[in-house]
């Protein structure tokens, strides 16, 4: 080696491989006299070599061939053998015949921009953590009191220096992304939910609107109405039944009709004794629907679709059916609005 | 004479040199990745590779000449390349003879 640096010796190439693959130069040795012993019997045998990353050993036999002795001119033959010759891999020529190419005003951004990227990396990581430092300094100014007063700060600095590599791995600005994603997804949801309940909202004070506005158009006319049949009903009473007055409870002569369960309107196809079912369980009690809504009926058959109807909570007693009292009143109520009309 | 000649791979050459050394496969690959790797680099660098009973192994400078395209007749100078030259020993040319 040192003889000629332009020559790789037997003994060169041994030692080079042994180092590499940190084996015994004498194993080494066996290895390559069996490798050439094998290669040259497989050339011998009129073989091709091929050797991965290096090439082929290609071996072919000449043809017995004539030629002339140039000094004497004499002919001679030439006897066949074996001739071997070799072509390198692909690979190994473009790796020899490689220039690298003069680069340098190209080189340069590129590794200013890895630089760059470096720095931002870095401060990005000291950002991070700047605030841990804040909470690691706080806690080791309470530690400090409790144990030393005089000697901590150059440890606790140390160990501060010490935390900053760990947490590198940590990433703060991946975090913050995943947690601004987060947050995003929320807003929307926050926004669809709000959407329902406003419209949810509005549907409700739409409906309330309407029902303020049948009670204050009709509010004014109830009582006077309600008093009216009263008076009516009592007068009534007094004509057909004067003996069974006595007997009945205040319930069947003075109905109240203030409570209301709901206001319903009167669609295509629904009657009183439709909406008297629904709310009572019973057709019969159609009567006092009618008598509750008197103010704006003209009349029990003939009701325009659309016009409200006020559907009052009715006393139980009112409601049984099998109390001769009721059953009396209906009819009597029956007889009296059809009569009317 | 054999007209096909068979190519034996680098595969089969372990094989065949760790049965010849009794050395595992593994271990005979992994010289044999070294000893091409530590060939080439020697090559790279224009270092003549001497083989032992076997021949050496050397780069050869090959300057750019001039060329004629065959069928456009424009003259062309190829470029200049290194290329890889065999010269086998002599007790291989006997061996194989």
């Amino acid at each position: 080696m040192s003889e000629d640096k332009n020559k790789l010796g037997w003994v060169a190439l041994r030692e080079q491989i042994a180092a590499k693959t940190n084996t015994d130069p004498k194993v080494v040795k066996v290895f390559l006299e069996a490798l050439v012993d094998t290669m040259s019997e497989a050339l011998a045998n009129q073989d091709n070599v091929r050797i991965t990353g290096l090439g082929t050993f290609r071996s072919q036999q000449t043809a017995t061939r004539k030629s002339v002795n140039v000094r004497t001119g004499e002919q001679i033959t030439i006897p066949s053998y074996n001739r071997i010759s070799f072509t390198s891999e692909a690979s190994l020529q473009q790796t020899m015949n490689y220039q690298p190419p003069t680069l340098s005003p190209e080189s340069d951004p590129l590794r200013k921009l890895s630089e760059q990227a470096d720095e931002i990396v870095d401060i990005l990581a000291d950002l991070g953590q700047s605030v841990k430092q804040e909470q690691n300094t706080s806690e080791f100014s309470e530690i400090s009191d409790n144990s030393d007063n005089s000697d901590n700060p150059e440890p606790s600095d140390n160990s501060e220096h010490s935390d900053k590599k760990p947490p590198r791995p940590f990433r703060p600005w991946l975090t913050t992304g995943i947690v601004l994603v987060v947050f995003c997804l929320m807003l929307i949801g926050a926004y669809f939910f709000l959407q329902m309940k406003l419209e949810n909202w509005i549907n409700t004070l739409r409906e309330k609107t309407e029902i303020t506005e049948i009670i204050s158009d009709e509010g004014t006319e109830e009582n006077i109405s309600i008093e009216q049949e009263i008076t009516y009903n009592q007068e009534v009473s007094n004509t057909d039944n004067t003996t069974s007055q006595d007997q009945l409870p205040e319930i069947y002569l003075h109905r109240d009709y203030s409570q209301l369960i709901t206001i319903e309107r009167i669609t295509p196809g629904s009657r009183l004794a439709w909406i008297a079912k629904k709310y009572y369980g019973n057709k019969e009690l159609w009567v006092f629907l009618y008598e509750a809504n008197q103010d704006h009926l003209s009349s029990p058959s003939n009701i325009l679709i659309g016009t409200p109807i006020r559907v009052p909570k009715l006393d139980e007693r009112l409601m049984d059916m099998d109390d001769e009292n009721t059953q009396a009143l209906i009819e009597q109520l029956k007889q009296q609005f059809i009569s009317k009309h | 004479m054999r007209v096909f000649s068979t190519i034996m791979t680098t595969k089969e050459l372990i094989a065949q040199v760790a049965t010849r050394t009794g050395m595992t496969k593994r271990m005979t690959s992994e010289l044999m990745d070294n000893t091409v790797s530590v060939i080439t680099d020697a090559l790279n660098n224009d270092q003549v590779v001497i083989l032992q009973n076997f021949g050496t192994l050397s780069t050869k400078e090959r300057p750019a000449r001039k060329i004629v395209h065959p069928k456009t007749g424009k003259e062309q100078l190829s470029q200049a390349k290194r290329i890889v030259v065999f010269k086998v020993n002599n007790t291989l040319k006997e061996q194989t003879r």
